[in-house]
């Protein structure tokens, strides 16, 4: 009884003070709905009435009521493909190396170093790099190749990282148990550690990609164009996107053309919004054949 | 134990699917027999050149014309690397970009297409500043200035603090600014909010009932409700001039108004045929496609020497390198582009009239 006396609980306090701290964090995740939502709403009030089959086929023109987006939709998708293409064996060809073959050392650590550190470097500087080595230095002029090789530097850490992190979370005792019944190094990584890290790779490459189809800075520094009347043939041909439309339309002085770059959001939107979903679905297959 | 993934059903579907149209865009490199023209330049400039390619495209579907806009500096980079055909510029072209022309080997037509004026203005509020002059301006523009307060331009303006909004360094708008008003580009206080859009300027002046702003005119025109227009006095007896079409097109709102330009690659007109007809439909429609981009177009006249200018493949800069140059009114246009024309100058009597720059 002593004991008991001598323990202050004060359980109510405690309580008080615990549920304080998760309506503290509620309320830190709401507000990040809440700007989402806001934006959301704000993008879809204004833009909206501008959605047309006009808008999404046409092409873009020095007037609102005739401007489309069809070039930039197309190049959009076209850039995908080649950021996809580029850092796909390179990101995950990267991490494998580093997970799997590299000794731990001064080297893996300074390239992991570098590699974190590229993760956080601003997107107009991988413009810069696109401009002189991939615009100037290679001659592809402000193609769709060049746009899609700076892209692929851009996003091509994030990839890395997590293609890392998804063969890091495989337990050591499934490479332990085929290298114990035989298998060679590649057998290991073919057979059983690429399905098995599918999934994270997967995510990982789908985010990075949604990444890259918003960023405009690099895209204006290799020189897309804006006003075009056709779709890229080509990987060396001209080409537009999504982000400089509606980064040009927010500079103009009028107030329609404002209208129209809201438009523009709602399809750059649904166009992450598709990729996240494709992400997750993917995902969610993967882990079932692994699980089922 | 066969229980990994592999690629079966929809995702291999997908997966096949992206495959091949990334394999129709690599085998697609056979058919580029139209040659391209590329116009590229100015952020000013581009709403007058897009709405020329835009109706380029219409009447030719076939041809294939593309614009961006880089800038004036970097247009004239690309357009040396012979990367464009033609590229736009809010200032003629400086002496160092001159030199590097001629490195690169690439002779160019100036071509004149219409003016743009840059607005002074404030907060709708204001009510005590309705005129600057131009040493005024200098005043509370100039590097180091010590303005801090309305009441440091001139007596009776109330002692307020006074908070400035302009374009940053990237804008021709700059430039041209920095040059008319302080005498040298560049040469502008350190204290001032700087923005890389006209947009932004005009957001933080209208919100701002001690704001002072500088940016194109046409950005003022589409918010004029939020904002109150300054006239400027150019100390030359005309007094105080709003910018308005009429003042801007004949030449009484100045300093702050100037030419636009575009420059053509020669070399690109004898290579792709697609050129000349383009810049021929840009220089006969000019007028629609500068009104079209809410800038103040010259008058029909002007618009036959600029193309008698183009036919006659008159190459170089009529302003030999001087790079923004301060009231450049259109008799002066047109003096610079006949002198220029002139087969054979006699003597430098002929030449432009002084552009002695104001400011200090």
């Amino acid at each position: 009884m002593n004991d008991h006396s001598a323990f202050h609980p004060q359980l109510d306090k405690r309580r008080r003070y615990g549920t304080l701290i998760a309506g503290l964090l509620f309320a830190a995740t709401m507000l990040g709905l809440l700007v989402l939502a806001t934006l959301i709403v704000d993008v879809v009030t204004t833009g909206s009435g501008w959605l047309s089959k006009q808008f999404l086929t046409g092409y873009p023109t020095a007037r609102p009521e005739t401007s489309g987006i069809w070039p930039a939709i197309v190049g959009s998708l076209y850039l995908m493909l080649v950021v996809a293409a580029t850092t796909v064996p390179l990101g995950v060809g990267t991490a494998l190396y580093l997970e799997e073959y590299a000794d731990e050392g001064g080297l893996k650590r300074m390239i992991q170093l570098n590699i974190t550190n590229l993760a956080g470097v601003p997107s107009v500087v991988y413009g810069i790099l696109g401009l002189g080595v991939f615009v100037y230095l290679f001659d592809m002029g402000s193609s769709l190749l060049a746009a899609g090789l700076t892209l692929s530097l851009l996003v091509l850490p994030i990839v890395v990282i997590s293609a890392q992190e998804a063969l890091r979370s495989i337990p050591q005792g499934v490479r332990e148990s085929a290298f114990a019944l035989g298998a060679t190094r590649s057998q290991v990584i073919w057979h059983h550690l690429i399905p098995m890290a599918l999934p994270g790779i997967m995510t990982g490459v789908i985010l990075s990609l949604s990444r890259a189809v918003g960023e405009t800075a690099p895209l204006v520094l290799v020189g897309a164009s804006l006003a075009i009347n056709f779709t890229p043939a080509h990987l060396l041909d001209d080409f537009t996107a999504l982000p400089m439309l509606v980064f040009q339309w927010t500079e103009e002085p009028g107030a329609s053309f404002q209208e129209l770059a809201a438009a523009a959001i709602i399809v750059l939107m649904a166009f992450l919004l598709l990729m996240n979903l494709s992400a997750i679905l993917l995902r969610n297959y993967f882990e079932d054949q692994l699980t089922g | 134990m066969n229980r990994l993934p592999r690629l079966t059903g929809w995702p291999a579907a997908l997966c096949s699917v992206a495959l091949l149209a990334g394999l129709v865009l690599f085998t697609g490199c056979g058919g580029d027999t139209v040659q391209t023209v590329r116009v590229d330049g100015s952020s000013t400039v581009f709403p007058i050149s897009r709405a020329a390619v835009t109706d380029y495209q219409q009447e030719n579907p076939d041809a294939r014309v593309v614009a961006g806009n880089s800038g004036t500096s970097a247009g004239f980079q690309r357009f040396f690397r012979g990367e464009t055909d033609v590229t736009g510029a809010s200032r003629p072209i400086r002496e160092d970009e001159l030199r590097r022309a001629e490195e690169a080997g690439i002779e160019f037509i100036e071509l004149p297409i219409g003016y743009d004026g840059i607005s002074i203005t404030t907060h709708p509020t204001n009510d005590f500043v309705s005129c600057l002059t131009v040493s005024e301006l200098n005043a509370i523009w100039r590097d180091e200035s010590p303005v801090a307060q309305w009441s440091d331009i001139r007596e009776g303006f109330p002692d307020k603090e006074i908070r400035l909004y302009g374009r940053s360094s990237a804008s021709g708008t700059y430039d041209y600014f920095t040059e008319a008003i302080n005498g040298e580009r560049g040469n502008i206080r350190d204290n001032y909010n700087a923005s890389g859009t006209d947009n932004a300027t005009v957001q933080g002046v209208s919100r701002d009932q001690r704001g002072m702003a500088f940016f194109g005119l046409s950005y003022y025109e589409n918010n004029s409700d939020n904002l109150r227009l300054i006239a400027v006095d150019n100390e030359q007896g005309e007094g105080c001039v709003e910018p308005t079409q009429e003042t801007v097109a004949n030449g009484t709102y100045q300093p702050l108004a100037r030419p636009e330009f575009i420059y053509v690659n020669v070399a690109s007109m004898q290579d792709n045929p697609e050129v000349v007809s383009f810049v021929r439909h840009y220089i006969a429609n000019a007028q629609r496609f500068v009104r079209q981009a809410e800038y103040i177009p010259f008058e029909a006249a002007v618009y036959d020497t600029v193309m008698q200018r183009f036919e006659n493949r008159t190459t170089g800069s009529m302003f030999e390198g001087s790079g923004p140059t301060i009231g450049v009114r259109i008799g002066d246009l047109l003096d610079r582009m006949n002198t220029n024309d002139a087969p054979a100058p006699s003597d430098s009597t002929t030449t432009a009239p002084d552009t002695t720059n104001v400011g200090s």
